[in-house]
């Protein structure tokens, strides 16, 4: 019997907070995100003096409660997080499938845009994008997926290339499988493991981005609460009102560590001569 | 040798040519510049001047024809705020940005590979895991956030450190070990998982059986072999820090290549912001092509073709 994966138990109770916190926000949270309590600008969180019992960590600049804002924020960074490494997933596995079946020209060209995608120093491109097209929820989405469709497309590739080989692909072929079936139900699903594991990656890595991009004033509408505002909204408090920089920080770092380990434990237990 | 240079070459160029071919596209999707260019009471034919004077009355093909003749030349065109040469705007900030990167990739790799090489010799022992939980916080902590953190305890508390600027050298301690932060987690993870491989590896096991023990073995016959994933890595490593580093020099108001991006955005200054994407490409292509010489230096066996 395998021993109990504890970190990968962890990751996955991490993940599972974030997201009952994200659905149950209206519920859970203890104002409106966006409700200003004037008379309690920049109050500290509860347990410093000063601090007032109904703000538990704290308030903003404007007076509002920062740890409803941290519970509405997981809304964006687990649905922006999500979206584009299914949309990255998509596109990427789509042209590492093609990539590596028809080799060839095909290939040539795919492999070239990978590595066109690889040359861009990426939060450039993203400024670069979203400073000309304008920020929102899909065009952040677009942007992240952009920079996640690699990874898929260079490991489906590299798996398709091996299994295209197979006898069981060339017993397909021989007896006249069309293509598209081919590759739907005899390539694609041996794949499936690899792309899993890059999925979570490539999520972690979408909700650190998105932050960092909101930190950096591109991204989504900042009236919408998110954690990479708060951010960008707490650096200038940072001497006198850390918190407010502080909580949703941690929000981002548990969050990322929890899909984080849970990518560990699914890339040792789908391969586990990978695991050392 | 040779005939390798010339195709890594021959892709190179490739790729630097679809970079540009996107960042044009993107630029030019962004509406008629010449609205940024002239005052909005400027008559119809003073646009049409300026813009027959800019080429930009020239269908899209031969526009980016000019601009890629241009940009071989070194001429990136003018920025629309600064009224200087997009190139010299970008290499005068470039600087600033390889220092900051450099300084971080050393700090990477001098703890990622002391750290990695720490984690694997003293495997499933508490200083292993207390090198993982090292790592994985490390990768899941936003960079920018520690920053912020690092100001707060170190500039603002401590006042041991500048918060932010290039001035002095202490300047860029802060700044780097922020940037520093993932690499040093991401490369630490993959030398402890190489070095172990290679550490159960028969080879190994020869050499300590014919007698060769130790230090010996593990530097000569363990560490050259663990290293070859790493090689790879690192230099991956250095470009996404150049790119990072944009992120952190926001935060410590460093004078480097994201900063100027951020300012034409918010300026809509793009061909500021094309000449700067293309640039830092440009040095992500070239880091790349050096990472696979170096490649042929430590490991004999790979032959390029």
């Amino acid at each position: 019997m395998r021993p109990v994966p504890w970190l990968g138990v962890l990751g996955s109770l991490l993940i599972a907070v974030a997201v009952a916190v994200a659905v149950t926000a209206p519920w859970i949270a203890p104002a409106k995100p966006t409700q200003l309590d004037l008379r309690a600008r920049l109050a500290p969180p509860a347990w410093v003096d000063g601090g007032k019992s109904n703000h538990l960590l704290g308030t903003d600049n404007v007076g509002r409660d920062v740890l409803s804002r941290v519970i509405w924020g997981s809304r964006i960074s687990l649905t922006v997080g999500t979206a584009a490494a299914l949309l990255g997933m998509l596109l990427g596995s789509t042209l590492g499938l093609l990539a590596g079946y028809f080799r060839g020209g095909v290939d040539a060209v795919i492999s070239w845009l990978i590595n066109v995608q690889l040359a861009f120093p990426f939060t450039l491109l993203a400024i670069f994008l979203l400073g000309t097209v304008g920020g929102g929820f899909a065009a952040v989405v677009v942007v992240l997926a952009l920079a996640t469709w690699v990874n898929y497309a260079r490991i489906v590739r590299g798996q398709v290339l091996a299994i295209r080989e197979r006898d069981y692909v060339l017993a397909a072929r021989a007896v006249g499988v069309p293509t598209g079936r081919t590759l739907l139900r005899y390539i694609l699903p041996n794949t499936a493991a690899p792309i899993v594991v890059v999925a979570s990656f490539s999520t972690a890595q979408a909700i650190l981005t998105q932050a960092a991009l909101s930190f950096l004033g591109v991204g989504i509408d900042p009236s919408v609460p998110s954690w990479g505002a708060m951010l960008d909204e707490g650096r200038n408090y940072l001497q006198s009102a850390w918190w407010i920089a502080v909580f949703p920080g941690l929000a981002i770092a548990l969050t990322v560590l929890g899909v984080n380990l849970l990518g560990d434990w699914l890339r040792d237990w789908l391969d586990p001569k990978s695991a050392a | 040798m040779s005939t390798f240079l010339v195709r890594r070459l021959f892709s190179a160029c490739l790729v630097l040519l679809g970079v540009s071919l996107a960042t044009f596209m993107v630029a030019r999707s962004t509406g008629d510049p010449i609205t940024l260019l002239v005052p909005s009471n400027a008559t119809e034919a003073a646009r049409t001047e300026l813009r027959a004077h800019l080429g930009l009355d020239q269908p899209a093909p031969v526009q980016y024809a000019l601009f890629l003749l241009h940009a071989v030349q070194g001429d990136l065109g003018s920025s629309f705020v600064y009224k200087q040469r997009v190139l010299d705007l970008v290499v005068n900030r470039l600087g600033a940005t390889f220092e900051l990167a450099l300084a971080a990739f050393a700090i990477a790799l001098v703890l990622g590979i002391g750290l990695g090489m720490l984690a694997a010799l003293k495997r499933n022992t508490v200083v292993d895991f207390a090198i993982t939980a090292f790592t994985m916080m490390g990768l899941a902590i936003p960079p920018f956030w520690l920053g912020l953190i690092l100001i707060i305890v170190f500039a603002v508390r401590l006042q041991v450190l500048p918060v932010s600027g290039s001035d002095t050298a202490a300047a860029v301690i802060l700044p780097a070990i922020t940037l520093s932060l993932q690499s040093t987690a991401r490369l630490a993870r993959l030398l402890r998982s190489s070095m172990i491989e290679v550490l159960e590896a028969d080879y190994i096991r020869t050499a300590r059986a014919k007698g060769l023990m130790g230090r010996r073995v593990l530097w000569l016959h363990a560490f050259r072999n663990a290293l070859i994933p790493l090689v790879t890595m690192a230099g991956l490593e250095l470009g996404d820090l150049i790119s990072s580093a944009v992120v952190i020099e926001a935060i410590f108001a460093w004078p480097g290549l994201g900063r100027l991006a951020i300012t034409a955005v918010a300026q809509r200054d793009f061909p500021l912001l094309q000449g700067a994407v293309l640039v830092a490409a440009a040095c992500f292509v070239t880091i790349n092509l050096l990472v696979d010489w170096l490649y042929t230096r430590i490991d004999p066996r790979v032959v390029l073709r």
